[in-house]
């Protein structure tokens, strides 16, 4: 951890050192700490900016309606499925990309280079990409799956499919991500254990499941924390590509507050979603890090 | 079967990524670079595409004519040099920002004479800022930046990005400047210097691949954001990536121009991360695994 | 001697002054900012924009967005007091919820007089009108209709079975050909279910407010909407009006439900844009009961906020007037408010023409009140989720009753207003 630094520091460090901090504190501040309280105090409120005359103190209605709205009950229905989905093919294909990449040698390279494109392409210039590719009627995935026999899909338009196709787009994207993270996990793994293994005249196969799988858990278990959360976050895909549709089949937490905050600048109602949102995700976090500290402590 | 060459030859033998079988290796890898360049070039094809070319049933795969009419419109008819300006424009102020904030506050904390239960808020600030979509404080921000004037003005997405994208960059810019000798800063505060100057002409150059890293980071997430270029814009601060979702209107699919504008979207981000690969990955890997 | 020269030097002065000021242009120097809806009517705005500078000196600046997003744009400038439009063009349904956030026109129509009688009465009171304030003027009267293909049908049915029986007759799915060309996306299509509800005599509420949404009229319109379905594209339900126009244009369809005039109306004549050219012609919906469509007008008015008033007045008077009119639905085939405007001979003679009987015959709005925008959302998303068949009929209905009466409890109309619309 951190090194003690005991030596004696002059007053003006003392001065400088808040001075260092001041830009991010106002920030923070003027961008986050305050506007989330005011959030939490309007929660108790039934607010909507543009009727001022309808508002009034109810407390925590606003939090108890929530749980009997259906949309909400929908659109978080529809992000967990989203989430737990996207999360665990991005996991299974990207250590799988890992591990086909972890060679060292020009050609591996140049692929991980390649490889890293999707992830920083803008969510939204992707989701307009891939809306004009899934098109049932004028997209070029249809027509080439057409030379696999498949019929047409409608993939934006039927709601059975609609969220898949969501899963699909959000996928591509970060399978990538997470394969460049375990990627760097595996190559910063200590050698002695490779070693050993080649000694033994282990398999590869073995190597994998007995021993690198085992030391990058705690960085793959992080990396599944990060998009879970990340796939509570999606509004730009789901914003270009269905709007939440067909009916609520693609409505999620951040679009359906959006609709509310923004569309109907129902600013109570959206803040007591906002703030159990964040409750719940906070939740989320602290059980994934708990598990990532046992996981390295048993790995010792 | 102890000498070097021994080892080698036989770590040669075994290769990691046949873990699940040679055909297995060559048939992912190939899906895999199918998958990531066919939407690519889906992408730039269609921006040369004719009008009837791009919109047509069954798609064209080999576009017959090119042109580069798109393009032009998007600089007439979209507002492309504006948009673009724009993106420039807070993509680097914001990594400016960011960056210098950021490795200000980072070294304060980890150089500085700062209370301790400062580490412990900023701790606790960054996990719950990785938490909330950034949707849940849009209306009050809109209200603040109202108030401040900012309304369609660069400036406010500038300050928004910065405060996303600070927690991130001082998490990375501790864990750099903890890694930092510190046997350097101590002579250097026997010498005399304080706490600017050591900032300034000795811890710095010392971290400088983490400034690299994180200032990639932050430009690219800058560049591509947009939910608040939604919000806090009307008309002049617009960036690129407002320009593109602007495409799905109720008057028509042009997808040519569509592509051409997702092009210049995609463009100058694809290309400074290869030309700075290895800064990136370490970026977001020590992001990850400080995590 | 010496008194004389000052008073020709000053009288000089003075006539260098009075004429310069003579010689300026009214407004120079000054800028203003529009928003319009991203379709023809913005188109419009930026044509005249340059003979309004020229005219006038100032500048103006039209700033559009599509549909789906100009509520909230609008929504969240005004109510937030913001400064960045001198006028504004709400759709004629944001009329109530606008409203406190617009300037009274009254005074500047009278002091200009500005020929109020030859706007269209009963559009004005549903567009424009609110609140005994007049704060806005509407310059586009759209009632709903249809495009059909003339060389394929005679004549538009009377009534839906009749209109379902040509259906039948006109579907060719294996020619790729199919009877209707609808926009699947809800946005689009809640409209149109709105549309055969009140043609058949359904509301979603009487006029004292009272909720009517759950009636044998709600269940047949919900009924009809998902048989038209099946004589459409597979992949209509995640179609938008470009989309479902498209496949019109292109010939793939005998029936297109849609707003013709954004761009069946400009497109369908053009032989670079049109497969159909000659071969169409706009009809009447089926009305059986009360015979009424659903109405999108426009209404241009100044917010309260906005810094130049006077200039947008001056833009407003212009936008609507009658030679702008004309030239709006010539060229852009934006359909006029104004009666004198309907009756120029170039216009009866328009393909365009059938939207005067449409709008003669009934049009009107849903709610105008505050909660009329979320009150659609519930239909929006009632509608939308029972054509894909992820809820049933009993569960749509409901979900529409409930969500009505919710909104009138929580934010109920302003005393003594009435529901004029459905």
């Amino acid at each position: 951890m951190l090194v003690t630094r005991t030596l004696y520091q002059s007053p003006t460090d003392k001065a400088l050192s808040w001075l260092f901090v001041m830009p991010v504190i106002i920030i923070l501040l003027i961008t986050a700490f305050i506007p989330l309280g005011w959030g939490l105090y309007l929660s108790f409120f039934r607010y909507k900016l543009n009727m001022p005359s309808a508002t009034a103190f109810i407390g925590l209605k606003n939090y108890l309606d929530i749980f009997s709205d259906e949309l909400t009950i929908r659109s978080l229905r529809n992000n967990v499925i989203f989430a737990m989905l996207s999360v665990s093919i991005e996991l299974l294909i990207g250590v799988t990309v890992a591990m086909m990449l972890s060679d060292d040698n020009r050609f591996t390279r140049r692929l991980v280079s390649i490889l890293m494109v999707p992830m920083i392409i803008a969510p939204v210039a992707a989701g307009t990409l891939w809306r004009m590719m899934l098109d049932r009627t004028y997209g070029v995935v249809n027509f080439l799956l057409g030379f696999l026999g498949i019929h047409p899909i409608l993939w934006l338009g039927d709601p059975k499919i609609a969220l898949y196709s969501i899963v699909l787009v959000d996928s591509w994207q970060f399978i990538p991500f997470v394969a460049v993270l375990v990627l760097s996990s595996i190559k910063a793994m200590p050698t002695s254990f490779l070693d050993a293994a080649r000694v033994d005249g282990a398999s590869p196969w073995k190597v994998f499941w007995r021993i690198i799988l085992p030391i990058t858990s705690p960085v793959i278990i992080i990396v599944a924390m990060l998009r879970f959360i990340d796939a509570f976050k999606v509004f730009d895909t789901i914003f270009v590509m269905t709007q939440g549709g067909p009916g609520n089949a693609t409505e999620m937490l951040p679009t359906y507050i959006y609709r509310q905050g923004i569309k109907f600048l129902n600013i109570g109602y959206s803040s007591a979603t906002a703030i159990l949102f964040v409750i719940a995700m906070s939740v989320i976090a602290w059980s994934f890090q708990r598990l990532r500290d046992r996981q390295l402590l048993r790995l010792g | 079967m102890g000498s070097p060459h021994a080892s080698s030859r036989r770590s040669r033998d075994l290769q990691l990524s046949n873990f699940l079988g040679r055909p297995a290796r060559i048939v992912v890898v190939v899906v895999l670079l199918a998958v990531i360049l066919f939407p690519l070039y889906w992408l730039v094809s269609n921006s040369f595409k004719q009008e009837q070319e791009y919109y047509h049933s069954p798609p064209i795969m080999f576009p017959t004519k090119i042109t580069g009419q798109n393009f032009v419109d998007i600089v007439v008819n979209r507002n492309l040099f504006t948009g673009l300006k724009n993106s420039l424009l807070i993509a680097v102020f914001t990594t400016l920002c960011t960056v210098l904030f950021g490795s200000l506050a980072s070294y304060a904390l980890v150089n500085g004479m700062l209370p301790r239960r400062m580490k412990h808020i900023f701790a606790w600030w960054f996990l719950i800022q990785k938490m909330y979509p950034a949707i849940v404080v849009a209306v009050p921000v809109f209200y603040i930046i109202r108030s401040l004037q900012m309304m369609d003005r660069v400036a406010a997405l500038v300050l928004m990005n910065t405060s996303f994208n600070l927690p991130l960059v001082i998490l990375l810019m501790v864990g750099f400047f903890q890694e930092a000798p510190f046997e350097v800063e101590e002579q250097s505060m026997l010498d005399g210097c304080n706490l600017m100057q050591r900032y300034f002409y000795v811890t710095t150059p010392m971290v400088k691949a983490g400034l690299i890293a994180t200032g990639m980071l932050t430009f690219v997430a800058s560049w591509n954001e947009f939910l608040y270029a939604v919000i806090l814009t009307i008309v002049r601060a617009k960036p690129l990536t407002v320009l593109i979702a602007g495409f799905i209107t109720d008057k028509a699919l042009v997808w040519g121009p569509m592509a051409a504008m997702g092009c210049v979207v995609i463009l100058p981000v694809v290309v400074i991360m290869w030309a700075m690969q290895r800064d990136f990955i370490s970026g977001i890997s020590a992001g990850a695994l400080k995590g | 001697m010496k008194t004389r020269k000052i008073i020709t030097v000053l009288l000089v002065l003075l006539l260098v002054v009075a004429g310069a000021a003579i010689g300026q242009k009214k407004f120079a120097g000054r800028s203003i900012r529009v928003l319009y809806f991203s379709a023809t009517y913005a188109d419009a705005a930026k044509e005249y924009a340059k003979e309004f500078e020229a005219t006038t000196g100032a500048k103006v600046e039209v700033v559009d967005f599509p549909y789906l997003t100009l509520y909230e744009k609008m929504g969240l400038a005004l109510s937030s007091g913001d400064s960045s439009y001198d006028a504004v063009t709400p759709a004629c349904q944001w009329d109530g919820e606008f409203e406190p956030f617009m300037e009274d026109l009254t005074p500047m129509i009278q002091k200009d007089k500005f020929d109020s009688a030859d706007i269209i009465p009963g559009l004005w009171q549903q567009s424009g009108k609110w609140n005994n304030r007049i704060m806005g003027i509407p310059f586009s009267n759209t009632p709903q209709t249809l495009a059909y293909r003339t060389d394929l049908i005679k004549q538009m049915p009377k009534n839906w079975d009749d209109f379902f029986a040509l259906c039948d007759k006109l579907n060719d799915p294996a020619k790729n050909f199919y009877a209707l060309a609808i926009p699947g996306l809800k946005e689009q299509f809640d409209g149109l279910w709105m549309m055969v509800d009140w043609s058949i005599g359904g509301r979603w509420a009487d006029q004292n407010w009272k909720v009517t949404i759950d009636s044998p009229e709600t269940r047949r319109s919900l009924d009809i909407a998902k048989k038209w379905m099946k004589y459409a594209d597979p992949a209509a339900p995640a179609w938008g009006l470009p989309e479902s126009d498209a496949a019109f244009l292109n010939g793939n369809a005998a029936i297109a439900f849609s707003w013709p005039t954004l761009s069946i109306a400009p497109n369908g004549d053009n032989p670079e844009k049109s497969k159909v050219v000659g071969k169409w012609a706009i009809g009447l919906i089926p009305y059986e009961k009360n015979g009424v469509t659903v109405l999108s007008s426009w209404d241009i008015g100044i917010p309260k906020a906005a810094k130049n008033k006077d200039v947008a007045w001056e833009w407003i008077k212009m936008y609507t007037s009658k030679e702008k009119q004309l030239n709006n639905f010539l060229k852009y085939s934006i359909l006029p408010s104004r009666i004198s405007v309907w009756q120029l001979p170039q216009v009866k003679s328009n393909k365009l023409y059938p939207h005067w009987q449409a709008s003669q015959q009934g049009a009107v709005i849903w709610w105008r009140i505050p909660a009329g925008t979320m009150a659609e959302t519930y239909v929006r998303d009632s509608v939308s989720n029972y054509i894909t068949d992820q809820w049933d009929q009993d569960k749509a209905v409901k979900y529409m009753e409930d969500g009505f009466n919710k909104l009138l409890t929580d934010y109920p109309p302003a005393k003594g207003v009435m529901n004029t619309g459905r």
